[in-house]
């Protein structure tokens, strides 16, 4: 009764979000709302009040898991060669490097906080690694959303920020990947010494999956006429998808990702998955929302603490790393200082990580870095859109 | 070719997942939902190859979850079938406004007299006709033998009620599978959707009657008017609710599917909510039926407003997901031991029921003059069944202790053998009729 209840209360919260997103969003104030933050609360309200509680949550996990794989295949379907050749290698090297910058930056300054408040050892280690991935990737949505809004950007280089924001999503992936492959993906901050060799290993197998699955996508997709049909197949496909990389402990986030890579590659861009896949996001995401807020547990209050800290310090190591990486791949002080703020913006991934390592992990370590990145995707909901603003007025140097 | 490539690599793929139970939290979760988008995908993939050799989609959905499920090759475990059984409950609710859905009151008006007429005949002669031939063969089965008249008597007129329940899930998969369309069509689902509501009243009818008499007490008038208010009381919601669901859809741009799927979440659980509070509060038993209130809305949103268009093209876009794991999650619970136990007997029933509803379509179209053609197929749209008849058959297990259950039994297997080969004969007897698109258009 209580998981209908809740279900009820999930479909009408997505009903609630949808059309509310049609609605012109020019004010600051609506950033928030437009990005889906308050679901995060309302869904930690609803666990409060004992009505999405964890009998509940548990057996919404099948939409979680939904969710992820959505997420996952909409990443995917980003990367078609075709379209990536044409994109300037400059691009690509930057986009990535500042991605990865960030993730060792903030790795190396939260690993010595960790070991001091939770102590040294493996789940540390994961930990450190998780919160650079997360700060690696920056939203794509708030970014569209300054750019919609300021219209006129004369100087600034918005197809470098679009795809450097695309492709650092990328990272948090990866890294979620390798952290479940540790342990096969039994747990991801266990004790005991790490084997990166086998977490190698574990990527294979689930790069080979997501492989595999991807192709089967394209045969049931082959020769489909009907909208219907479409809409039957991909939900199928993201649920049998999702769970398998469940069943088999692999991240469907990662898994549905390679498939959403393989199906574009060989359909091309303009296919009516990508449009069904594009149309029923926003419900979905503020579900997946609702479940992420649901599934939060504070841990310890170092989380709560810490998380402004980590909120600020991405947004400086973005603007390092944004820096560095056009002076070393353009050749020259392209990008000014502030230009970095166009990507201060968490969401859409950040989450999804979350959301994956709450599928598998529980304990005050893993809580409290959850904590940091859900309350610094809520501050990125309340501030990242001026900054990014900021960042695009700032433009190219001559 | 493809197609059969395609499904050998899902089935390769849900084997492996299936033998693999690795520890980890996720595992139990991972395959109940892998279950579920394997049932819909290897369902639809079954239900396309069988369209190649003109057999039902539906068959394909329903074998689909019968080859893969807990009885046979068991990749999806008991254990996720039951885990799934939430879905199947929002997709009765969701075909049921389908059903009322695809209604037109105009061509209803225009029927009126053959539907009634038909309804006349399919109630009687199927009631009877079953209640009686299986009075006749009560001395062969040997769970009968040794019953007393009085016993054999309600057991038999419980059997002739749920033989007169069929299946508007079936039916409307099958007339848009085949785009039927025509005057046959529209009296199939007519009468198709009313008598599962008439065979609802005709149990609860005959299970009273049967056990005031084999409790030799006196049958309390009160259950007669609680049950036509029930009814009344369901439709009258049901059609206001569809007012509000019609308003609704005018108001809000997009998200209709969503929509209609939070409606049928809220119908559900609203009227069992209701039932079970005014039980506990007031000691009174009234039961909103969902079904029959979204058959209302369904109808009422058709006909009385503006918003039939857009709610048909909806619930088109939905319905074959809806249908595709509705079917396939009622193969997979297709308990194939109690099949193997008891076929003989329920292949006895299947021909009596048979028998009876030739007979009955025969009867009513004979009494409304049907064109001769129209008289030999008839009886071939109401051969399935489905969840209704599931429903009243897990009833007779309640309300008969004694016998109850080894009827049940016997029923399901009925049930399920109707339900693999009406299909069949529903979509021949659509194409027979004239009726089926390639007909129409000449092919």
């Amino acid at each position: 009764m209580k998981t209908l209840l809740a279900l009820i209360v999930l479909l009408l919260l997505a009903l609630a979000a949808g059309p509310r997103t049609h609605s012109r969003f020019g004010r600051l104030s609506q950033s928030f709302f437009f990005l889906g933050g308050e679901f995060l609360l309302i869904g930690w309200a609803l666990r409060s009040l004992g009505i999405l509680g964890e009998g509940s949550w548990d057996a919404l996990r099948p939409l979680l898991t939904l969710g992820l794989s959505w997420i996952g295949l909409l990443l995917g379907l980003q990367f078609e060669f075709r379209h990536l050749r044409k994109i300037p290698l400059s691009f690509h090297a930057v986009g990535l490097f500042q991605g990865i910058l960030v993730l060792v930056a903030m790795s190396l300054a939260f690993y010595p906080i960790l070991i001091r408040l939770f102590g040294d050892g493996m789940e540390t280690q994961a930990a450190s690694l998780l919160l650079g991935a997360a700060a690696a990737t920056s939203s794509q949505d708030i970014l569209a959303l300054a750019i919609h809004r300021r219209r006129k950007h004369p100087h600034a280089p918005v197809h470098l920020y679009r795809y450097a924001a695309a492709l650092d999503s990328v990272i948090p992936v990866m890294v979620l990947v390798l952290l479940f492959g540790v342990n096969h993906g039994r747990s991801i901050f266990s004790e005991g010494s790490p084997s990166w060799i086998e977490a190698l290993g574990w990527t294979g197998y689930a790069t080979g999956l997501g492989l595999v699955l991807g192709l089967l996508f394209v045969f049931l997709l082959f020769r489909l006429r009907e909208r219907s049909h479409h809409l039957l197949i991909t939900v199928g496909f993201l649920v049998f998808s999702g769970g398998l990389a469940m069943a088999l402990n692999f991240p469907p986030l990662y898994v549905s990702f390679i498939s959403g890579i393989v199906l574009v590659n060989i359909t091309g861009h303009h296919n009516r998955t990508w449009e069904i896949a594009v149309a029923s996001e926003r419900p979905f995401y503020f579900i997946l929302l609702v479940l992420v807020g649901a599934g939060w547990h504070m841990g310890s209050i170092w989380g709560l603490i810490l998380a402004p800290l980590f909120f600020l310090g991405r947004i400086f190591a973005k603007s390092f790393a944004l820096r560095l990486s056009g002076r070393i791949f353009f050749g020259k002080q392209l990008l000014d200082w502030r230009s970095g703020l166009a990507l201060s913006g968490q969401g859409a991934t950040a989450v999804a990580l979350v959301a994956s390592v709450q599928l598998v992990e529980r304990g005050t370590l893993a809580d409290s870095s959850l904590t940091m990145i859900l309350v610094a995707v809520l501050l990125s909901g309340l501030f990242a859109p001026a900054l990014t603003s900021e960042g695009l007025s700032r433009g190219v140097r001559r | 070719m493809r197609r059969l490539l395609t499904l050998i690599g899902l089935a390769a793929l849900a084997y492996v997942a299936s033998k693999a139970y690795l520890p980890g939290f996720s595992n139990i979760t991972g395959h109940a939902t892998w279950s579920l988008g394997f049932l819909l995908l290897a369902a639809f993939t079954v239900g396309e190859l069988l369209s190649l050799i003109r057999l039902p989609r539906i068959t394909g959905y329903l074998l689909t979850g019968l080859a893969f499920g807990p009885y046979l090759l068991g990749f999806v475990s008991e254990a996720s079938v039951q885990s799934l059984s939430v879905i199947d409950s929002l997709a009765l609710t969701f075909i049921a406004l389908s059903a009322g859905g695809e209604l037109p009151w105009k061509d209803i008006r225009k029927n009126r007299k053959i539907i009634g007429w038909t309804i006349a005949g399919l109630m009687s002669v199927v009631f009877l006709g079953s209640t009686l031939l299986f009075l006749a063969f009560s001395k062969v089965f040997a769970f009968t033998r040794d019953l007393d008249m009085r016993s054999l008597l309600v057991m038999a007129a419980v059997l002739g009620a749920i033989a007169t329940a069929r299946s508007p899930a079936s039916a409307i998969a099958i007339i848009k599978e085949t785009r039927a369309r025509g005057v046959f069509t529209e009296i199939v689902l007519g009468v198709t959707v009313a008598m599962d509501i008439l065979a609802i009243i005709l149990f609860a009818l005959v299970v009273s009657v049967g056990q005031s008499v084999l409790t030799g007490t006196n049958m309390d008038p009160g259950f007669i008017i609680g049950l036509s208010l029930e009814i009344v009381s369901s439709l009258t919601l049901g059609a206001i609710l569809g007012f509000l669901l019609a308003a609704w859809l005018k108001r809000v741009d997009g998200y209709h599917l969503i929509t209609i799927f939070v409606f049928a979440v809220l119908v559900t659980e609203a009227s069992h909510f209701l039932s079970l509070q005014l039980e506990s509060w007031y000691q009174v038993k009234f039961h909103l039926e969902p079904m029959l209130i979204c058959i209302a809305t369904g109808f009422v949103v058709r006909n009385f407003s503006s918003q039939g268009a857009r709610f048909l093209h909806v619930i088109e876009e939905g319905g074959l997901m809806v249908y595709t794991l509705f079917f396939a999650l009622a193969g997979a619970a297709l308990d194939l031991d109690i099949l193997r136990n008891t076929w003989t007997l329920a292949l006895v029933l299947v021909l009596i029921r048979g028998l009876s509803v030739q007979a009955g379509a025969w009867v009513g179209m004979r009494l409304v003059q049907a064109p001769d053609k129209f008289r030999k197929i008839f009886g071939m749209t109401f051969i399935t069944q489905a969840g209704v008849s599931l429903g009243l058959a897990k009833a007779v297990e309640v309300r008969f202790p004694d016998w109850g259950p080894a009827v049940a039994t016997l029923a399901v297997a009925t049930i399920s053998i109707n339900q693999i080969i009406g299909p069949i004969l529903f979509k021949h007897a659509l194409w027979l009729a004239g009726e089926t698109g390639d007909r129409r258009e000449g092919g």
